[in-house]
């Protein structure tokens, strides 16, 4: 009966708790869509951070990542690479690959510059955002290949194109200067980032032969999702305890920071949007509750418990919240489905480059999110109606029936 | 006039709760809101600082294409006389005349590549930080270079990462290799003299700063700059000067202000309000929603006492003007609450800071992102949040109140 109560009691003032219930909604749908975009940041800072060559978990020699030399490498034996084969072939696990990267200078006619000179197996790369991007010209073919693909700003900046040949000159295993030069066969386009002038890219065995070692300096290993990275990680770090393996969240320090941030923002953002609804929410169920006291002080009178008084008031607000979070999923999801080819923000492109973002965010929707916004509404719903709810179980029957 | 206002005052007293709730949730907005902002401006005010105190500069005068293309040869001429005449300006600190060259540097067996920068050290100090972050600290005999020695070895400052990697330490020389101004082989002996550590990856991998007169004679350029940077009194004094300055330069010689020097800094800082403003309104409209819910049910409340002053003889315009008195009390009501809280808070922080963390250090550096928040107190920027709010209430209750023009007093006095 209680029930009934509530809703015939929401129903009477439709105009009114149709404001409220319109609020709810905008609230609801709002946080729904803000959520969803913040995710969306998050999700282009993780996968960005494992798409450059970090993957979810990498492998060094020590004292690799603070001086990222050759003679700080490692051999890729053959118990590794069944280890990392039979790893491979999990239904979670991307893949892995094997890099020899080091800092090199690179000479075209005209100009010079720094990059990350990275000896690769292409076949391995479909891990990482070398595989993922166009090159103009062709793609590395194998890992025996001697040519060399850069970054589309880097060619811009050399002043030079698909065709042409560069000098290459890093630190050999030796601790000797070794300089070689290379036909450029593609430039790649990675969306105008940082990437397009960081790297370049060559055969793995064809820098092996220029650095003149087979160690290679890093080994990266990709999951297709939530990678369950602290058991894979105990498992890696034992079998091979004298190599530095760690997450990508310690080789990027500054992506994971931001990743976290985007945690915290979500949760303070929806307890500011909740609060503002709150005190349109309590308003309108004390006003409700204020304009009943004969009515209530009658059902008191006729027996009925101070508790379903408590109870019919809490209830009402309950509904209230339910079906404003009903309809405010559904607008917000809506709202997310429409911007699901992304927003562009190419207008800003540099901007969001600095703050190592892609020009475009696409919303995510997880599903625990989604339940996170639903319990709290609901609880605040509660809440909300504590408040009322006292006032209503203070009405003395005497009283209210005498007004 | 007054006397509407009165009795607006004393109507919201009626219902004590409901005045309380309104002005509560008025107050809730306008504070968080209003603080956000504050901060917000106040980091973008750091930003900016941070970002050209480190090396760009407030204002620079470069060739033009320069910024786009920084080709060796696009270069500003009779740059001496230029700096001059900057210097000579009262609302110019000091300018800096500067050549940018890429370079080859060599210690032993590694090579790395590296940006040269050639400067004044004495004027360059007083135009940007960089200089000052060196450790060990640079005094005068550093910049005792004499270009015409030829024994002279220039003292070099470099990036730690860069000194990292070649395994450089000070008082270690360096050869620097390069193309000269007309594409000759250029070679500059230099020594170690400091190292600096900025924070952003890209000035710490690769920058080197040497005497702009050894970079001029080792390269082979003349009295001429790629940039001339400027620190005036301040940001804003730097953009009307370059603005003033634009039509009096020589042809081919632009001025350029910070947003052009940093556009992506600009465009962060653009994206960033673009989006918080997005939120902010969303958080106002919700509370606009709850007031305009509020009256609503107060007319309804009040049909009868609407009625009966109608039929008294009262306008139905000022019958509205009472309630947007009302809502003006609210909306001030509100304020108050919420600046009480806001003001204490503001000056408190913008004394001692917000101190974001230690992993905001580490990330924010890269962008010029300050690790302590200090909030903008200029009022004037922060009371566009209040006045909306008072045009949203005010809305709200003109919408409420449409209902007064269609009130029919015996009708309305015969309402429960």
């Amino acid at each position: 009966m209680l029930w009934q109560l509530s809703v015939r009691n929401l129903l009477r003032h439709r105009r009114r708790n149709g404001l409220l219930l319109a609020a709810i909604v905008m609230a609801v749908a709002g946080v729904v869509v803000s959520n969803a975009l913040i995710r969306g940041f998050q999700v282009d800072m993780s996968d960005r951070a494992v798409d450059s060559l970090t993957g979810h978990i990498a492998m060094h020699a020590p004292g690799y990542l603070d001086d990222p030399n050759i003679s700080r490498s490692f051999a890729l034996g053959e118990d590794m690479r069944a280890y990392l084969e039979r790893l491979s072939a999990r239904d979670d696990v991307m893949g892995w690959a094997a890099r020899v990267q080091v800092p090199a200078v690179i000479m075209s006619e005209r100009e010079t510059r720094g990059v990350s000179l990275v000896g690769v197996d292409p076949l391995q790369e479909s891990i990482s955002f070398l595989g993922d991007v166009t090159i103009d010209g062709r793609a590395l073919a194998d890992v025996d290949e001697r040519g060399i693909v850069i970054g589309k700003r880097l060619a811009e900046q050399l002043e030079t194109v698909v065709g042409r040949r560069l000098v290459l000159m890093a630190q050999d295993f030796q601790g000797q200067n070794a300089e070689a030069g290379y036909r450029i066969v593609g430039t790649f386009d990675a969306d105008g980032t940082g990437l397009e002038k960081q790297f370049a890219f060559t055969g793995r065995n064809a820098l092996a032969a220029l650095l003149r070692t087979q160690r290679v300096t890093g080994v990266s290993v990709r999951f297709i999702d939530e990678p369950p990275t602290a058991a894979v990680l105990h498992e890696l770090r034992s079998r091979f305890d004298a190599l530095q393996i760690a997450p990508w969240q310690a080789l990027q320090p500054q992506a994971a920071a931001m990743f976290e941030f985007a945690d915290i923002a979500i949760f303070v953002w929806f307890l500011i949007m909740m609060g503002a609804l709150s005190f349109g929410l309590v308003n309108t169920l004390a006003t409700a509750v204020m304009e009943r006291v004969r009515e209530l002080g009658l059902l008191r009178a006729l027996g009925m418990q101070r508790g379903s008084v408590v109870g019919q008031v809490v209830i009402e607000s309950m509904l209230i919240m339910a079906a404003g979070l009903a309809l405010g999923l559904l607008l917000g999801v809506g709202a997310v489905t429409m911007l699901s080819d992304g927003i562009d923000l190419s207008r800003w492109a540099e901007g969001m480059e600095m703050a190592g973002m892609r020009p475009e965010i696409v919303p995510v929707l997880k599903s625990g999110d989604l339940l996170l916004v639903a319990v709290l509404s609901l609880v605040l719903g509660l809440l909300a109606s504590l408040y009322p709810a006292r006032k209503a179980v203070r009405i003395s029957p005497l009283e209210a029936l005498g007004r | 006039m007054l006397d509407g206002a009165r009795i607006a005052w004393r109507n919201l007293w009626r219902n004590r709760r409901r005045t309380l709730l309104l002005s509560s949730a008025v107050a809730f907005a306008m504070l968080l809101v209003v603080f956000a902002q504050a901060l917000q401006q106040g980091s973008y005010a750091q930003m900016r600082d941070t970002a050209t105190s480190l090396l760009t500069g407030q204002l620079q005068l470069q060739a033009e294409g320069y910024q786009d293309d920084p080709k060796p040869r696009r270069t500003v001429p009779d740059a001496l006389a230029l700096a001059q005449t900057l210097r000579q300006r009262d609302d110019v600190v000091d300018a800096a005349t500067r050549l940018m060259v890429y370079a080859l540097v060599s210690l032993d067996e590694r090579s790395f590549a590296a940006q040269l920068v050639g400067t004044e050290f004495a004027h360059e100090q007083q135009v940007t930080r960089i200089l000052q972050m060196a450790q060990p600290p640079l005094s005068g005999a550093s910049e005792e270079y004499d270009a015409d020695d030829p024994a002279a070895v220039a003292p070099l400052v470099l990036g730690s990462r860069l000194a990292a990697n070649l395994g450089a330490a000070v008082g270690d020389e360096l050869v620097l290799l390069g193309t000269g101004r007309d594409g000759g082989v250029a070679v500059m002996i230099g020594q170690v003299r400091s190292l600096v550590s900025t924070g952003t990856a890209e000035l710490d991998r690769g920058l080197i700063l040497a005497p702009l007169a050894a970079v001029r004679g080792a390269f082979e350029y003349g009295d001429e700059a790629h940039q001339l940077a400027v620190r005036a009194e301040s940001l804003t004094v730097a953009e009307d000067i370059a603005r003033e300055l634009a039509p009096q330069l020589p042809t081919g010689v632009v001025a350029l202000a910070w947003h052009e020097l940093l556009p992506d800094l600009k465009q962060a800082i653009d994206i960033d309000q673009l989006s918080a403003q997005l939120f902010y309104y969303l958080l106002l409209g919700i509370v606009a929603f709850s007031v305009l819910n509020a009256f609503v049910m107060i007319f309804f409340e009040r049909t009868r006492e609407f009625g009966l002053l109608s039929a008294l003889g009262m306008r139905r315009g000022s019958i509205q003007a009472l309630l947007h008195w009302e809502a003006l009390f609210l909306w001030l009501l509100g304020a108050m609450i919420g600046f009480a809280v806001l003001l204490p808070l503001l000056f408190w922080l913008a004394r001692s800071g917000l101190y974001l963390g230690e992993q905001m250090e580490a990330y924010g550096a890269n962008f010029y992102m300050p690790s302590r928040l200090y909030p903008a107190t200029d009022l004037k920027l922060l009371a566009g949040t209040p006045l909306l709010l008072l045009v949203g209430v005010q809305i709200a209750v003109l919408i409420a109140a449409a209902r007064i023009w269609r009130l029919h007093p015996v009708e309305a006095l015969r309402a429960s």
